[in-house]
């Protein structure tokens, strides 16, 4: 009891000094706020509605989390739904970034402040969504074209030879993006690389694996560096050089996402890099996103959280573990 | 048509009768392939691209062989194979440091209890068979999610013997226990008792019924079967990348369904050999292989992978009615 | 005691109703915005999508047959909406549903020739459709500028309908009365009941199951055009999650998969179950696991009053 008292008045105290610093500070408390997110069963998804659910209410936001199965369609509907429950606010994992501006027309229309996260739609539609905060997919293939070069300086490789591609899932936004970024940086930096192939992995170990198998087997000595869009699929592609045969640190092997698999991988050396996108701190940052909406700060349109290229040197300072539930 | 009726006059005639035109002609078409492909494309018979023609076709095959006993016995096919190598690789992830064997076995009774209880309902309970396992599907996946937070679990400790280990080079372990488990589901299914009430129910519900034979125990055996080839499915899945998380299986159940068709085995239950399952597994592995070495666009992928199925039940069904 | 008796005859009917009367109040308890205009017609919408490619694989499945390519079908026509749609809207939803019928009239065709399980043509079709959409989108995200074409869509009336939803109910009442009062409706039964007994009455057995796949690929497809005009996108991923559903509405709706057996209000209920429940487990944000536990828990009590124990039951008040 005394332990519960000490810890109440401290954070009456915190909650005083904060108050005492800016007029507007803890509008946001008791505010509701409807999030429409991602099904667990992407573990990046799962990690951040963890970690918003917590943050959340930390500050005193009656966050209400509703997941769909990446199905544009049902996120649609999840939008009439939410607009009917007359939220303080919306926030929004686009899951598709086109398919959802006939919805965000109706959250404007219902003057419900929007904010997105995640997944930023054509930003010639910007007029429709108070922030945008998260990451940015065409920089992380941008910056693991980055890293590719990079990794074959390192390694004192020319920068001629060939690339092959292990991507998301066909078809979403994500994907396109990505793709574009690493494609176009590539090109610019090394002009002399050529893309001999690209399949998708779907986000999926196994997948990857059979499809870089296939590369191998067609390209093999030709190929200086993978890139897969996600260490996980990474992870697919070092199983599938290793039947090969083929030396994975004679390659620049970049993947994305600092993903628990890919951490293990740079430390042991199969894998040059990846480009951080943590789950925690586009969670931070959507939660700020909200703070600010509810006392008015100043809202720039877009804000992104930090894509630092990762390799063995600066893993353990950059990638920090995800945390459990 | 059922394999019972087979004319004993010679073996050859016997390989083009009507019930067995569909599986001898995808056996044909599947080893002429692979020989082509050997002398048109450069490293195609190369041992890592054997091998992971085999991993391939190991994982899947696995699970078909499961799914073709309810099929077999028939119950159309069960749709709850994927979520039951999602939980399933979880689970040997998380036992993988007791050792594989111990691994493994949790992980097939993860299977075998699964199977059992979705075969209870459509055994004992006489319930829809696609509904039930739909059903399954959905409770084992959100066990699946309930148990591990949604997060992928990675193993301890290096790779494994099951993960990546070869007998020769080019024949992984994983195909080792695929030989055998198709080995001893055709015997199971072709020389016991066992096996030919499970056809029996297959072809005629109610005569095997009013045979006395025992029907519910041949289901629910069947289910068992299913669940335990998806689990070990799910566990070498895991067990070639030292993960096991949702995603895993996520397409696994229409390609053992698409595997087992394209073999040869007939959707109304009672006609067809677990030796024809392996055969369309390998048919459609070696195509993929060869779709894949050619670096060949994923969409066009899909559509030659739909139209071998089209043209295998196609070709199957015209050539039974020419041989008829 | 005759609504025992009627529940005892049709237990599966019965407990349809009481599923979604039984849903229904859980949730509007759980949260009162769940009878909200707004998330009635959210609720629509859900019906809408999902309604019509049940409505064509009931159709199907009556007719004896299974077509599995209506989830795929979805894709396909959302991406021909809005390629072919571009200079006339018309045009383009007039091009989808042509392609819907005519991929319907070769799984017909396909079917009635082979004398092969339709759920193993259908199979190939399915992946064959999957990869054709990919090869329509061509890698880039296809969208559609004619956003006043898209508002009317997303308009409403009387608050809670939308034009898809009411498109989606007259269709239902249409193939209800097609199946009651027309020769065809009949010789779609008839085909699905007692196939041989049935040509030899006289009754077009081939018409009824080329009909049935027609309007499966024309349900399928118009269900893929309205979602692709209703989001101003079309994908190769939209519909992925549509088949099992409506495989699973259609069952739960009282259609049998042996043939001959139900009716398009059953379906109707049965998609509404479906509809309502993820409905409201997303208005309560009910956890990952707790959606997959709760839709599987649903779907094994309709289950199980379809086997065994609805028969004791039966038995028991008879």
């Amino acid at each position: 009891m005394t332990k519960l008292r000490t810890t109440l008045g401290a954070l009456l105290a915190g909650s005083f000094l904060a108050t005492a610093g800016m007029a507007a500070d803890g509008a946001q408390d008791g505010k509701s706020v409807i999030f429409l997110g991602a099904d667990d069963i992407c573990e990046y998804c799962a990690v951040y509605n963890d970690q918003i659910r917590k943050m959340a209410a930390d500050k005193g936001i009656n966050l209400e989390v509703v997941t769909n199965k990446f199905d544009a369609a049902q996120q649609a509907t999840q939008v009439d739904q939410a607009i009917a429950k007359k939220p303080d606010a919306i926030l929004m994992w686009t899951i598709d970034g086109t398919a959802l501006f006939p919805a965000m027309r109706k959250v404007q229309r219902a003057g419900i402040p929007l904010l997105l996260i995640d997944v930023q739609p054509d930003q010639a539609r910007e007029d429709l969504w108070v922030q945008y905060s998260g990451g940015n997919y065409e920089e992380r293939g941008s910056k693991a074209a980055q890293l590719m070069v990079q990794a074959l300086d390192a390694k004192g490789m020319e920068k001629t030879g060939g690339v092959i591609m292990i991507t998301g899932m066909v078809g979403q936004a994500q994907t396109i993006s990505m793709t574009k970024g690493f494609t176009e940086t590539l090109a610019k930096l090394a002009p002399e690389m050529e893309i001999l192939g690209a399949q998708p992995g779907n986000w999926d170990t196994g997948t990857s694996t059979q499809a870089a198998a296939g590369l191998f087997t067609k390209y093999g000595d030709q190929i200086k560096g993978v890139y897969a869009a996600e260490d996980i699929m990474m992870q697919g592609v070092l199983i599938a050089a290793e039947r090969a045969g083929l030396d994975p640190t004679q390659m620049a092997m970049i993947g994305d996402g600092c993903e628990p698999v890919g951490i293990k991988n740079i430390k042991a050396g199969l894998q040059y890099g990846t480009v951080l996108q943590s789950p925690v701190d586009e969670a931070t940052f959507a939660v700020q996103s909200m703070v600010d909406l509810f006392t008015g700060a100043e809202m720039p349109k877009s804000v992104y959280v930090p894509h630092p290229m990762v390799t063995a040197e600066n893993v353990d300072e950059v990638c920090q573990p995800w945390p459990t539930k | 048509m059922s394999t019972a009726t087979l004319a004993p006059s010679s073996r050859l005639s016997g390989l083009f009768a009507p019930a067995r035109v569909q599986a001898t002609v995808i056996q044909i078409a599947t080893v002429v392939m692979f020989l082509l492909a050997c002398v048109s494309i450069d490293n195609f018979a190369s041992a890592a691209n054997l091998s992971s023609i085999l991993y391939a076709a190991s994982t899947v095959g696995i699970a078909a062989v499961g799914l073709a006993s309810v099929t077999i016995s028939g119950n159309l096919f069960a749709l709850s194979l994927g979520a039951t190598a999602a939980f399933s690789s979880i689970v040997f992830i998380m036992a993988s440091g007791l050792g594989v064997w111990p691994a493994l076995a949790a992980s097939l009774l993860l299977g075998v209890a699964f199977g059992a209880l979705q075969g209870l309902v459509v055994g004992w309970l006489r319930c829809n068979a696609i509904i039930s396992t739909i059903a399954a599907g959905s409770l084992i996946a959100g066990l699946a999610t309930w148990v591990s937070d949604g997060r992928t679990v990675l193993a301890e400790g290096g790779p494994t013997w099951l993960g990546s280990g070869t007998i020769v080079p080019g024949v992984p372990w994983q195909a080792v226990l695929f030989a055998a488990i198709v080995i001893v589901g055709e015997v199971l299914m072709q020389r016991t008792r066992a096996g030919w009430e499970l056809r029996l129910r297959g072809t005629n519900p109610d005569a095997a019924e009013l045979a006395g034979l025992r029907v519910t125990r041949m289901v629910i055996l069947s289910y068992v079967l299913a669940g335990a080839g998806a689990a070990i499915a799910g566990a070498l899945i895991a067990a070639q990348s030292g993960t096991g998380n949702l995603r895993v299986g996520a397409d696994l159940d229409f390609s053992a369904i698409a595997a087992m068709l394209v073999g040869g085995i007939a959707i109304g239950g009672g006609r067809g050999r677990i030796i024809d399952v392996a055969s369309g597994t390998l048919f459609l592995a070696v195509l993929t292989n060869i779709l894949l070495v050619n670096n060949f666009a994923y969409e066009v992928q899909l559509m030659v992978k739909g139209l071998a199925v089209l043209v295998a039940v196609t070709a199957g069904a015209l050539l039974a009615r020419k041989s008829r | 005691m005759t609504l025992l008796k009627h529940i005892a005859e049709n237990p599966l009917l019965a407990l349809r109703w009481l599923l979604l009367l039984a849903m229904g109040t859980l949730f509007t308890l759980a949260n009162a915005y769940f009878l909200a205009p707004g998330n009635l017609y959210a609720l629509g919408e859900t019906f809408a999508l999902l309604g019509l490619v049940a409505l064509g694989l009931a159709l199907t499945m009556l007719a004896g047959e299974f077509d599995l390519s209506g989830g795929a079908m979805v894709a396909v026509a959302g991406l021909i909406m809005l390629k072919c749609g571009t200079e006339s809207a018309l045009f383009g939803l007039l091009a989808a549903l042509g392609f819907g019928a005519l991929v319907g009239l070769f799984n017909g065709l396909v079917t009635l020739k082979l004398n092969v399980s339709s759920l193993v043509t259908t199979l190939g079709v399915m992946i064959l459709l999957s990869g054709f959409a990919v090869w329509l989108e061509g890698g880039q995200a296809v969208s559609f500028a004619n956003y006043d074409l898209t508002d009317a869509f997303n308009m409403d009336w009387f608050a809670v309908l939308s034009p898809r939803s009411t498109l989606t109910i007259a269709l239902f009442v249409a193939t209800g009365l097609m199946l009651a009062f027309t020769r065809m409706g009949r010789d779609i039964i008839a085909a699905g009941s007692h196939r041989k007994a049935a040509t030899m009455a006289g009754a077009n057995v081939p018409g009824a199951i080329i009909t049935s796949f027609v309007l499966s690929g024309l349900f399928a497809a118009l269900a893929g055009a309205l979602l692709a005009i209703t989001l101003g996108r079309a994908s190769s991923t939209f519909g992925a999650n549509l088949l099992l559903q409506a495989a699973s509405a259609a069952i739960l709706g009282g259609v049998a998969l042996s043939g001959g057996v139900g009716r398009p209000f059953g379906v109707a209920i049965g998609v509404l179950v479906l509809a309502v429940l993820n409905n409201g487990l997303g208005l309560i944000g009910a956890s990952s696991p707790a959606i997959l536990l709760l839709n599987g828990a649903v779907l094994l009590i309709a289950v199980l009053a379809g086997g065994a124990p609805a028969a004791w039951l039966r038995a028991r008040l008879a």
